[in-house]
Parts: structure tokens; C-alpha cells; sequence
């Protein structure tokens, strides 16, 4: 977890960006000694063919990112993020280029990898207990040993006594808690989430926001989370990867120096909002960057 | 959004040429199966003699198909004009509507094809009994149509036709009408099935003229490459009424 | 003090409105229809009483009530084998459509090759083949069972089948990410999500089989309330004609009926 305090140099031109991108490692960590949820992504690109045009979502992209970390992906919309995201899911892969998680290479979906989507997805039939524990429902895997689990969990983001509800009887925010505790009952290494806020309200997002820090900030899973507010990824991670428009390349991997952890009034602060500054100024580079 | 993920549409391609293969299998397999077993010829004969049939007796078949055709869209369209007018009239009264739609609906789910005995009793054994009844069964899912959609339009168009001050008529023609068309083509869908529905046990109970004599009389006498051909051609019929149907 | 009992009378007064408007609901979707088949009936029974309409030609609603029980015997007897031919015919469509269904979704060869023929035969106008199933089947009830089983297959299969493909494409890419087989996806998620899609393919179906049975009764069979309305009917007895009618209709009306209630039942559990 970071926490130096040194002042980030402004961005003023692209060359700027070149120079954040390419800072050194934080000293410290060992990289010889890959963790077992390391994620590493090695030049790793994505071309596919739709109604019969080549789309290059994803270019050339190499990020490594260590065990416990929390990793925003940041970017304006269609840049190619939700597919950089579901490379690391295993549920696409990659035309070029290598990914690479616990030190394996990714062929395929892992049980292990924990995924929640912008929609909840539950089942509308299940209670939400058992839409909890769905992943042992649909992989045939007893679900008995981990009910305990997940209704702590569900105390944990504070559905407690909405363990029999069915989700029609769940406002659009308790459904997203839902996901979350269903991604976090199979004790995943890495989670990742592909914008789980961005169809709620602003001010159960915020919410949503401070549920998730607290959570994270007990379970310490590595987690790339994938958003287009600025705020949102500045108030959640250690780092944020900010990506261009399509086709989507690293543009710039601004650590977050703010100690942890991290309460709502963060956002009031100075430094916070110095951050988001220098955020908006990479993003309107990026979208700068590609007309240019 | 889905747009991210792969979106494979080469398949398109892949399944009409599969299902033309298919067919085309099956269809060989059928005539080399009817032409091996005679005992089986009687029940499925194969299409080589069924367009042997339909070349043979082109001028009687169409003739009968042309009966068919014309009284079926007849009907079809005075069931149109009257669905849409009914449908439009009783539509304009809240009161009227909710004490006249759930005798439609009712009217929709009974077999209307029983009464077609009736409409003989009272107009005969002819051509008006069976377009009165072909009327009849093509009528009702077009009235239907044309109520739901006149009275389920959007509120907020509703109170954006309350804010002017047009006269009734024409917000009906410029924004309930149009907004209405959806529910209207799905229930001309369904009449125009239900017209050839309609025609077809007509022409079975009076037992006349048209396709649906040709296959009773040619069922009853165990022709069947006859049955096929007569049903072969009302498929193009259908086929034909669809396609009007939906471009009208 | 005073704001109080204003307070109270303002409130009392919501409720009597709130009262009023929910009587005027009721009244509306109830109270309105059945007065107005009511009012229908009652013009009809005046009507032929007043303009001298003969029986044979549109016999009043108290002569068919009374049809009705005067031939109860008759109709009873015919009535059974039309609805048991409507009945096995649809259960039948059922368990064939629905397993046409299951197979097309579990396997891309099947559905590539069958499902485009099981839409294209939508074009063909199958009440036109009952003649040809007396041909297959003879004359008796297995002709008619084949027929009112094949015409009520179809809106089946094309229900079940639509609503498999229907799932929401997230919740299969969250089963894909949990590496779970199609056979359990299949069963556990693609299969309920289709339940509300199968009801009203069932709708359609059994207004079909009443449909199909009755087409089969008109052309082919000596029993069954079809046979009996076009028996009348080539005897004028017009009242036995409407008698039986009525009875077709409570028979169509009962079965949609029961389908509806399970739709009903069902789908508060299923579309959430």
C-alpha cells in the first residue's frame, strides 16, 4: 500500500505522461518471488471482427500488478476496459500478448477468480442467501459448509435480515450487495469488477463506495476494478491505470497516496481533489491523444 | 453493454447453409425411402410425384387455389376495415372499452371454429357462408389490436396531447393512431392465420370448391400425392397473405 | 385544537375518496362487462321475441339454456371424448415440444438444423392437414389424438426454445466465469428463466388442440361435441347447435383457465 506523500509533477504534455508511466517500481517488493495473485499482463492486445468490421479494443497493453493491491482501470466509454477485464477473467483471450495470473497463464474462467458485472444478475426465483451461494449451486459443490460465510457476509455490507428476500423485494443497491458477497463467497484471490456501480443512483454509489472500502480493507483482495468516475476509482485504489480511447492503450499509472483507510470525508480533502485534477487531466489527454 | 465482448455473427452464415443441407438431406431421403417402399407411397409419396401431380393437374389446382386465395383475402381485408373501425370507435370511450374488452378477449380464446356449422345454417352452403366466417375469425384480433393499442399509449404522450389544444381527430390521426400501429400489425399477424384458418374449415364443411375441398375429397379417396399438392399450394397462399399482410 | 379536527376531517375525507375511486375501479373492470353481457343477453331474448325470429334461425338465450339441460345426457356424452382428445393432445405437445426445445438449446448442430424447420413451418396452415391424418391414422381417436398433439407441438416448441435462448447474456457469462458445465446451466438458470416464455406458448397451444380436436370431429368422427354440431346443423336443430357451442366454449374457457392459474402461480416465483 502506498503511502509517500511527495508531490506528483503536473502533466502538461504527453512526454509528461511518458515519464509517470514509466516511474520505477516501488522499492521493496521482491520480483523474483511472484505471489500466488499477482497479476501480469504482457503486451497484451485485442482484435475481434463485428458486423464485419475490425475492432482493435485493447493495444499493446503491459501492467503488472501485485497481490493485495486495488487497481482502477479508468476510461472514457468503449476504450476497451470491460475487455481488458474479461481477459483477466479468462472469459476472452487476448489475440496477442500473455496474461498471466497466480503466475499461471490464463486459458480459460477460474472458480477462483471472483467476477461481478454492472448488472446483478440475480436470480429472480432464489432468496438472496441462495443467490449468495450460487456459485456452489451451479458447479455442484456443496453449499452447507459456507452458509455461515455468507450470511456473515451479508451482515458484513448490511443485509441483515433480508437473508430471505427475493430480489424483486431488493432495491437495485442491495442487489449489487448481493453480487458482492455471491464474489466474495468462494474466497477469491482476485476479484474484479466491471463497473458494479454504474447503474445505481449517485448517492448509493457513494455508499456502494464505502461498503466496498470496508469490506476491502478486512478481506485485502487483490481487486481490478473497472470505472469511468474519476472519483470513484481516486476513493477506492492504490492505483489507477488510465486508458485512451480505442484503441485502448496504458496511458498513465498514477499511484494513489492517500492512507488508508479511507473514510467518506477523504473526498473533501485537498490532496483528493488534487488527485482527481490531475486524473481529469489525463483523461482529457486521452481523448485529446486520440483526435490528435 | 455487449459490445465489448466477441459478437460472433459469422454463424449466420454457417446456420443457413446447415439447415439447407438438412432439408435438402431429408428431402432426398424421403423421395429414395417413398419410391423403395410402394406400401409407404400411399401414406408420404415422394416429392417427385407430388410435382408430378401439380404439373398434371396445374389448371384444376389453380383454379381452386384461386378460390381459395381470392374469398380468404376478401375476408381478410373487410375484417380489416371493420376490426379497425370497431376497434377505433369502441376504443374511444373509457366506459365502452372496459365493458366491451374482456368480451373480446373472451371471443379470442373460445374455438370460433365451432360455429362455423352455424354460419351455413343461416347463409347457405356457398361462397357467402365461408367469407362470413372467414370474416369472422380474422375479425377479432384485429379489433382487439387496434383497441389495445389505442388505449395503451404512453401516459406521457398522453399528457403532451392534453397540454395543446388540438381537436380530438387530429391528435387521434398524428399521435394515437401511429403510436397504435405496433399492436395493430401484431394482431393483423394473427388475422391473417386465422383468416386462412377460417377459409380453409369452410371449404371443409361445405365441401364445394377450393384447396380444402381438394383434400378432403382426395383424402377420403386416399390420393394422398394429391392431399400434398393441394396442401403445397396453400402454403403459397399463406406465404403470399403473410407477406401482404405485413406490408400493408 | 382547531387544526386538529380540521386534520381529522381532511384525512377522513382522503379515505372516502381514496374509497370512492377504488369502487369506481371495481366497478369499472367487473361490474361494467358482466352488465354489459347481461344487457347483451336480455336484447337478444327481446329481440327475437319481438321481431318474430324464427327458432331455427337464431334460437333466444332461454331456449338454448333450456337445450342445454334437456340434452345434458347428449352433451355430456359427447363432451368427453372432446376433451379428452384436447387434453391428451396437448400433453402429449407438451412433452414432445418441450423436449424439442431442451435438445435445440443443448446443442448448436441441433438448433442450427432443426429450429429454421421448425420456423419455416409455421408457413404451412396445419388445419389443412387433418384430412391427411385420417389417412395415416383411420378414422378413429388416435387420428384425432395425432392431430390435436401435432397442431398444438409447434407454438410449444418455438415457446421453449425462444426462452431458452432468452437468458440474460450476463448471467451466462457469470456461470461461464464460475467454469460451470452447459448441462447445469442448462437446468439451473436457462431452464426457469424460460418458464414465463413456455406458459404463454402453452396458452396458444391449448386454444389450438380445442382447435385441432374440433376440426378432426368435423371431418372424420362419429362422437365428440364437433360431430355433434355439424349433426345438428345438417338437421336445422339450431338450439342443440348453440346448446353444444355453449359447451365447447365452457370447455375451451376452463382449460385456458386452468393454464392462466398456473401462469399465475408460477410466474410470481419465476419473473421476480
Amino acid at each position: 500500500m502506498a503511502t509517500g506523500g511527495h508531490q506528483q509533477p503536473r502533466i502538461r504534455k504527453i512526454s509528461d505522461l511518458m515519464n509517470v508511466v514509466q516511474r520505477p517500481k516501488l522499492a521493496g517488493v521482491a520480483r523474483s518471488a511472484k505471489a500466488k495473485c499477482d497479476i501480469a499482463l504482457h503486451d497484451v492486445s485485442k482484435t475481434y471482427v463485428a458486423d464485419g468490421a475490425t475492432v482493435d479494443a485493447v493495444e499493446r497493453i503491459s501492467v503488472e500488478i501485485r497481490s493485495g493491491e486495488f487497481v482502477s482501470i479508468l476510461g472514457p466509454s468503449g476504450c476497451g476496459k470491460s475487455t481488458l477485464l474479461m481477459m483477466v477473467a479468462g472469459l476472452e483471450t487476448p489475440t496477442l500478448g500473455v496474461v498471466e495470473v497466480g503466475g499461471r497463464k490464463m486459458t480459460g474462467p477460474r472458480f477462483e477468480i471472483g467476477v461481478m458485472f454492472q448488472d446483478a444478475t440475480l436470480l429472480p426465483w432464489k432468496t438472496a442467501l441462495d443467490n449468495v451461494l450460487f456459485p456452489f449451486a451451479i458447479t455442484g459443490k456443496s453449499a452447507v459448509d459456507h452458509r455461515k460465510d455468507a450470511q456473515v457476509l451479508l451482515r458484513r455490507v448490511g443485509l441483515d435480515g433480508f437473508e430471505t428476500k427475493r430480489p424483486s423485494h431488493l432495491s437495485g443497491g442491495m442487489r449489487q450487495r448481493v453480487a458482492l458477497c455471491r464474489a466474495l463467497i468462494t474466497r477469491p484471490e482476485v476479484l474484479l469488477m466491471d463497473e458494479p456501480f454504474s447503474a445505481l443512483d449517485a448517492i448509493t454509489r457513494d455508499e456502494m463506495n464505502v461498503v466496498l472500502t470496508n469490506l476491502w480493507q478486512e478481506f485485502q483482495k487483490t481487486v481490478v476494478f473497472v470505472t469511468h468516475s474519476i472519483r470513484e476509482a481516486a476513493f477506492l485504489s492504490d492505483r489507477v491505470l488510465v486508458m485512451s480511447q480505442r484503441p485502448g492503450r496504458l496511458l498513465a499509472d498514477l499511484p494513489i497516496d492517500i492512507t488508508r483507510p479511507r473514510h467518506p470525508a477523504v473526498g473533501e480533502t485537498p490532496r483528493f481533489n488534487e488527485i482527481c485534477g490531475q486524473l481529469r487531466q489525463m483523461i482529457s489527454i486521452a481523448h485529446g491523444h486520440a483526435a490528435g | 453493454m455487449m459490445t465489448d465482448y466477441v459478437i460472433r455473427s459469422q454463424n449466420a452464415v454457417r446456420r443457413g447453409v446447415l439447415s439447407i443441407t438438412f432439408v435438402g438431406l431429408l428431402v432426398l431421403a424421403w423421395e429414395v425411402a417413398a419410391r423403395r417402399n410402394t406400401g409407404a407411397a400411399t401414406a408420404i409419396p415422394p416429392p417427385s410425384e407430388i410435382s408430378d401431380i401439380i404439373a398434371r393437374h396445374h389448371g384444376l389446382l389453380l383454379q381452386q387455389a384461386a378460390s381459395t386465395g381470392l374469398e380468404c383475402a376478401v375476408g381478410f381485408f373487410v375484417a380489416v376495415v371493420c376490426g379497425i373501425l370497431l376497434g377505433a370507435l369502441i376504443a374511444y370511450s373509457t366506459s365502452v372499452s372496459a365493458a366491451l374488452y374482456p368480451h373480446m378477449v373472451v371471443f379470442q380464446i373460445i374455438p370460433k371454429i365451432a360455429l362455423a356449422p352455424l354460419f351455413i345454417v343461416w347463409l347457405g352452403v356457398g361462397t357467402q357462408s365461408r367469407l362470413a366466417f372467414t370474416v369472422f375469425s380474422a375479425f377479432f384480433p384485429i379489433a382487439i389490436g387496434t383497441l389495445t393499442g389505442l388505449r395503451t399509449t404512453p401516459a406521457n404522450v398522453i399528457d403532451l396531447c392534453r397540454a395543446t389544444v388540438a381537436p380530438h381527430w387530429r391528435v387521434f390521426m398524428a399521435v394515437r393512431f401511429p403510436f397504435a400501429l405496433p399492436h395493430i400489425f401484431s394482431g393483423l399477424k394473427v388475422a391473417v392465420t386465422m383468416a386462412l384458418i377460417g377459409e380453409i374449415v369452410g371449404e371443409f364443411i361445405t365441401a364445394q370448391i377450393g384447396l380444402g375441398y381438394i383434400i378432403k375429397f382426395a383424402a377420403s379417396n386416399m390420393e394422398t400425392a394429391l392431399v400434398f399438392a393441394a396442401v403445397v399450394l396453400l402454403c403459397a397462399i399463406g406465404f403470399q397473405h403473410r407477406r401482404l399482410g405485413l406490408r400493408h | 385544537m382547531s387544526s386538529a379536527t380540521d386534520r381529522l376531517e381532511f384525512r377522513s375525507g382522503a379515505v372516502r375518496t381514496l374509497w370512492f375511486s377504488v369502487g369506481v375501479a371495481t366497478l369499472r373492470a367487473v361490474v361494467l362487462p358482466v352488465a354489459t353481457g347481461v344487457a347483451a343477453l336480455i336484447a337478444w331474448e327481446w329481440a327475437v321475441w319481438a321481431l318474430h325470429i324464427p327458432q331455427v334461425v337464431l334460437p333466444s338465450p332461454s331456449l338454448v339454456v333450456h337445450s342445454v339441460v334437456a340434452n345434458a345426457g347428449l352433451l355430456g356424452a359427447h363432451l368427453v371424448p372432446t376433451a379428452m382428445v384436447t387434453v391428451v393432445g396437448f400433453v402429449l405437445a407438451m412433452l414432445l415440444g418441450t423436449a424439442i426445445g431442451i435438445a435445440i438449446a443443448a446443442s448448436r448442430l441441433a438448433r442450427d438444423m432443426v429450429y429454421p424447420c421448425v420456423l419455416a413451418f409455421q408457413f404451412v396452415p396445419k388445419i389443412a392437414l387433418a384430412p391427411l391424418f385420417i389417412v395415416w391414422f383411420g378414422m378413429g381417436l388416435e387420428s384425432r389424438f395425432a392431430f390435436s398433439a401435432f397442431i398444438s407441438f409447434f407454438p410449444i416448441a418455438v415457446a421453449m426454445t425462444s426462452g431458452l435462448e432468452a437468458t440474460d447474456r450476463r448471467t451466462l457469462a457469470l456461470c461461464r466465469s464460475l467454469n460451470a458445465t452447459p448441462r447445469r446451466v442448462l437446468l439451473h438458470v436457462r431452464i426457469p428463466f424460460a418458464i414465463p416464455f413456455l406458459f404463454a406458448g402453452m396458452k396458444i397451444a391449448i386454444t389450438m388442440a380445442v382447435i385441432g380436436t374440433v376440426v378432426g370431429e368435423f371431418i372424420s368422427s362419429r362422437s365428440g361435441l364437433g360431430y355433434l354440431i355439424l349433426n345438428a346443423a345438417s338437421r336445422m336443430q339450431t338450439d342443440l347447435i348453440l346448446a353444444a357451442i355453449v359447451v365447447l366454449c365452457a370447455v375451451g374457457l376452463v382449460l385456458y383457465g386452468l393454464i392462466e392459474a398456473a401462469d399465475q402461480i408460477t410466474s410470481r416465483r419465476f419473473r421476480g
